[in-house]
């Protein structure tokens, strides 16, 4: 084959065939696109450059799959050619920095599972490339020697952990603990902060039970004294009752002590309440929670001990309250005397109930009134009609309105009792002649959901999500296609014109069309491989490019964004319902102007 | 047939010695390679700044590395076999002496006439003259400043002056009889990288510096430079003071042989031929090399070809120049990372190089035929296990099925 002759089209095969190859991503790649390489690049050591460039251009990428496809391609050619190890041998330096994980600047790209198989492929392809080519490519062995002995690159290690992987785990592991100590540490400080307290509180409310019940012990030895075995033996028959007899004797054992709130031990159980509801409330969360957090860090025993202690103590004291059942007792001195804050009725009640009823429609008499919920809008649109005042509006539809603001007889204003009300409320609201009854939508969209129901949203002429209402028939399609498409299909401009277009790119190499609209830009050309960025894009990292992202443009486009949203706001119910449109271009101007001073 | 003709004419009479030496010195250059039979023994434990091979024999391999420590190595191959690894025969590093230096080594040379004494520099400020046999310094030379390169004048008979350059703006003379410096050549305003004796001119010096300019000096006089090299020769520059030599740190200097040019390296990612005399430039374009040292760049002329070689490292690759015309010969292929010094062995036309990847690499012409060849002990090598010959690595193995 003469070397100098040059063809492009196995050139360009060679392409195709790599990239075919590199495309099929961690499937096993097609051997027949691997034969067809190794057959162009047979023919002459030129085609083997170029595929060393074209493999070499695609190691580049940051995608581990890609990175892999070619690390296969390498190993085959590797084996073949001389040339090609010239070549790779040439680069080598970078070439391991593209495959194994030895720069801490640029790790492997994602995906993670990929990357690993690389590094550990590619560790594997090293070592056997040195081992067979060593002698005969020294800058190989060189090489390999540097990656074994400068990078630390362990080849016996198929795990593959690179010195900077165990760097990593290193430094988390020490961050992990730093973090334990410290939480340890806060945990101490809190404990030894609180401990105090938390005794203090707890001898109070024992030192409370102990004065309440200071009999405790002598109840027991009371009861000692009457202890029935006693007398048992002796005085059953002294009372004419025979051994033979059988009875039931009912004792009625109180388990619960109640505590009678005199004038003594009023403050005493006063006391006790603040206290115990300290204990419930604050110091035994805190503790469970110390609890949790000792159990979790594993602090040393002596510590987990204390809080052991400490808990079971506030759980005994607040059994022990329970029992007594003090929380019931009434500590509180009648509220007349004592209170100053004197009860009042709460008033709003009544009012908020008048305007509950008169807001929810679902009350009972609505119900009655309107049924269903078409009947409810057409109420609502009725409510409407008695817009606010404004007094532009107001001039124009005077003349369906009667006036009552003179009495026709006195020519000062007076204050009639009687017609006053109506007076009021006619200035407040005012009918508006909509020239229309309503009517409620007979139909709904219709449009397929992807859960496999139709869209039951009844719109007048367009659904918000599915575009203008159009006949559909049971499955959903539109019956009339071509209106539909003609009707959504942009108008394509003058200069789009596929020829012309053709022409201009001939010309300057500048491609004009238009993408069209819905359709990717550009088609991926790896459909196989994983897409890096939608693994890269999650919900957090999504978050994050709006939060952090604090360019001003951005931010006054949405500002403008949200007052035209306003200006929407404004005029369209004015036009719906048929307004003269001098207030409401009043209103417009303002919000311009509300636009010029943002 | 070539090589036998030679030898016959040289024999009759009707080739110069020194011209058959020179031709087949170039020849042998022209086929340098990295050596698949040397190998030199890998000590550094870190990036290697420096090395120097000694004048007398040419046997005596001196390397310094980032780590402060200083190596010594056997480069002659007294086995008879073709495989031969250069031994280490001289450590001084942190574990085995305490007289190393403390921060990274960057400069060494040996003394010129003998390899019983050595002098190295660093950061540590030190110039510490070395006893080479018994490994311990004979005397040390505080500097004032960083020593970034020390150069002592090969051929002086009047004088055992040292110039050492260093971050204070000053090239310092240390004399070694006093053990002191004795001089201080102010007039650069910036850190100084590179200086060099002239190997014809016992007192005169070249400095290369980081404010771009490079100076000849000679030392009697040392009151002022004797001029500043601009690389425009004059004609964009009126003032004197602000000629460059190069838009970028001078931070490699070398002079040929005979002394009559001196090339220079900067971070312009040019290399520029002067004439010493003149202080001219020859305007040798020898295209872009890029280096990436902030630190001096340490390359090496060949001197016994015809034409001379220059061998300047750029980034993990030495670019083999043509002197005089600034053709690029050849692209040496072999490290791993930055090189950053080479040093020529005229007796066996080898070159040696240091680089970051503490590696000291031989390059040498070995002809494709004896790399071939195999061992001696062939047949003890080839058992009863390989019947199979073995297979030739450098050749194509496409199999059969394809194509």
């Amino acid at each position: 084959m003469d070397i100098n002759t040059i063809d492009n089209s196995f050139i360009e095969k060679l392409r195709e065939a790599i990239e075919s190859i590199i495309g099929c991503g961690l499937k096993q790649a097609d051997e027949s696109k691997m034969k067809e390489i190794k057959k162009i690049c047979r023919k002459s050591d030129i085609y083997v450059k170029e595929a060393y460039k074209i493999t070499m251009h695609h190691l580049n990428q940051k995608h581990s799959e890609v990175r892999l496809a070619c690390l296969l391609i390498f190993k085959e050619l590797f084996q073949r050619s001389h040339y090609f190890r010239e070549l790779l041998i040439a680069d080598f330096q970078d070439f391991s920095k593209l495959v194994l994980d030895i720069d801490p600047r640029s790790t492997l790209p994602p995906p993670a599972a990929a990357s690993k198989r690389l590094k550990v492929t590619a560790m594997k392809t090293i070592k056997e490339w040195s081992d067979i080519y060593g002698e005969a490519y020294k800058k190989l062995k060189i090489g390999y020697l540097y990656l074994k002995k400068s990078k630390a690159v362990d080849f016996e290690d198929m795990e593959a952990r690179s010195v900077q992987e165990k760097q990593r785990i290193q430094e988390k592991e020490a961050k992990l603990l730093s973090i334990r100590e410290k939480k340890l540490k806060s945990l101490m400080e809190e404990l030894s902060s609180e401990e105090t307290e938390m005794i203090n509180c707890a001898t109070q409310v024992e030192n409370g039970f102990e004065l309440l019940l200071p009999d405790e012990f002598s109840i027991k030895e009371h009861g000692k004294c009457g202890d029935p075995s006693n007398s048992d033996t002796c005085d059953f028959r002294a009372h004419g009752i025979t051994n033979n007899a059988t009875f039931n004797l009912v004792i009625e054992v109180q388990t619960s002590q109640t505590i009678q709130v005199t004038e003594d031990n009023r403050e005493i159980i006063r006391c006790m309440q603040d206290q115990y509801r300290l204990l419930t409330s604050r110091f035994l969360p805190m503790v469970f929670k110390w609890n949790i957090i000792a159990t979790k860090l594993g602090a040393d025993e002596r510590l987990q001990k204390k809080i052991l202690d400490l808990k079971l103590k506030i759980e005994l004291i607040i059994k022990k309250y329970q029992e007594l059942n003090l929380s019931s007792c009434n500590a509180q001195l009648d509220s007349s005397s004592e209170s100053d804050l004197e009860t009042v009725p709460d008033l709003d009640i009544n009012y908020e109930n008048d305007v509950n009823s008169d807001i929810i429609d679902d009350t009972p008499e609505c119900k009655q009134r309107t049924s269903g919920r078409p009947a409810r809008k057409k109420q609502r649109i009725d409510d409407k009609r008695k817009l606010p005042l404004d007094i532009d509006s107001y001039a124009s539809s005077q003349s369906a309105v009667p006036i009552f603001l003179r009495n026709p007889i006195e020519s000062f204003w007076v204050q009639d009792p009687e017609c006053g009300q109506g007076v009021t409320v006619d200035l407040l609201t005012h009918p508006v002649e909509l020239g229309e009854s309503f009517c409620p939508v007979k139909w709904s969209c219709r449009a397929p959901l992807p859960s496999g129901k139709l869209c039951p949203r009844s719109d007048r002429k367009k659904c918000p999500l599915h575009g203008p209402i159009v006949a559909r028939n049971e499955l959903g399609q539109p019956e009339d296609l071509s209106s539909l498409s003609s009707s959504i299909r942009p108008a394509i401009p003058n200069w789009q014109e596929p020829a012309l277009l053709a022409e201009i790119k001939a010309a300057t190499g500048v491609d004009l069309t238009m993408p069209v609209k819905g359709k990717r830009l550009k088609k991926n050309p790896f459909p196989n491989l994983t897409d890096i960025k939608a693994l890269k894009s999650t919900s957090r990292s999504r978050l994050e490019k709006k939060i952090f992202n604090r360019h001003i443009h951005i931010l006054s486009s949405q500002d403008t964004g949200s007052t035209n949203r306003l200006n929407l706001g404004l005029s369209n119910p004015g036009e719906e319902l048929g307004l003269d449109n001098h207030g409401l271009l009043r209103k417009d101007s303002l919000t311009q102007d509300f636009e010029i001073t943002l | 047939m070539n090589d036998v003709k030679a030898i016959c004419s040289l024999k009759t009479g009707l080739l110069d010695a020194r011209k058959f030496r020179s031709s087949h010195a170039t020849k042998r250059i022209s086929a340098l390679r990295l050596s698949n039979f040397q190998e030199v023994e890998n000590s550094h434990s870190a990036g290697i700044n420096t090395i120097d091979l000694d004048k007398v024999e040419g046997r005596y391999l001196l390397s310094g590395g980032a780590d402060g420590s200083i190596h010594i190595h056997d480069v002659f191959n007294l086995t008879g076999n073709f495989q031969f690894t250069c031994k280490n025969v001289g450590k001084i590093d942190r574990q085995s002496n305490h007289h190393c230096h403390k921060y990274s080594v960057e400069c060494v040379q040996w003394y010129p006439l003998d390899t019983g004494m050595f002098l190295s520099s660093g950061m540590d400020k030190n110039l510490k003259i070395w006893d080479a046999n018994a490994q311990v310094p004979a005397d040390v030379v505080l500097v004032n400043g960083k020593i970034y390169h020390h150069h002592m004048s090969p051929n002086a008979t009047q004088h055992n002056l040292v110039a050492v350059a260093s971050t204070a703006n000053q090239v310092f003379l240390a004399d070694l009889r006093s053990g002191s410096t004795t001089h201080e050549l102010r007039s650069h305003s910036s850190s100084i990288l590179s200086v060099k004796w002239s190997p014809m001119q016992e007192f005169q010096l070249a400095s290369g510096s980081m404010d771009n300019r490079l100076l000849m000096w000679d030392v009697r006089a040392a009151r002022s430079c004797l001029f500043s090299m601009d690389q425009y020769n004059g004609r964009n520059h009126a003032d004197v003071e602000k000629t460059t030599a190069h838009n970028g740190n001078v931070h490699g200097l070398s002079f040929t042989a005979d002394g009559l040019f001196l090339i220079s390296v900067g971070t312009d990612s040019r290399m520029r031929l002067w004439n010493t005399e003149t202080g001219r430039n020859e305007m040798v374009n020898y295209g872009k090399i890029s280096m990436e040292s902030k630190k001096g760049t340490r390359f090496d002329i060949s001197s016994d070809t015809e034409p001379q070689m220059i061998f300047v490292p750029s980034q993990g690759n030495i670019l083999v120049y043509e002197l005089t015309t600034g053709v690029k010969r050849a692209t040496l292929l072999g490290h791993y990372n930055t090189v950053t010094c080479c040093a020529y062995n005229e007796n066996l036309q080898t070159l040696y190089s240091g680089a970051n990847d503490r590696n000291i690499l031989v390059w040498a012409s070995e002809s494709s035929q004896t790399m071939r060849e195999d061992p001696i002990n062939k047949e003890t090598a080839l058992g009863p296990r390989s019947i199979i010959p073995r297979r030739n690595l450098t050749e194509d193995a496409w199999s059969s099925d394809e194509g």
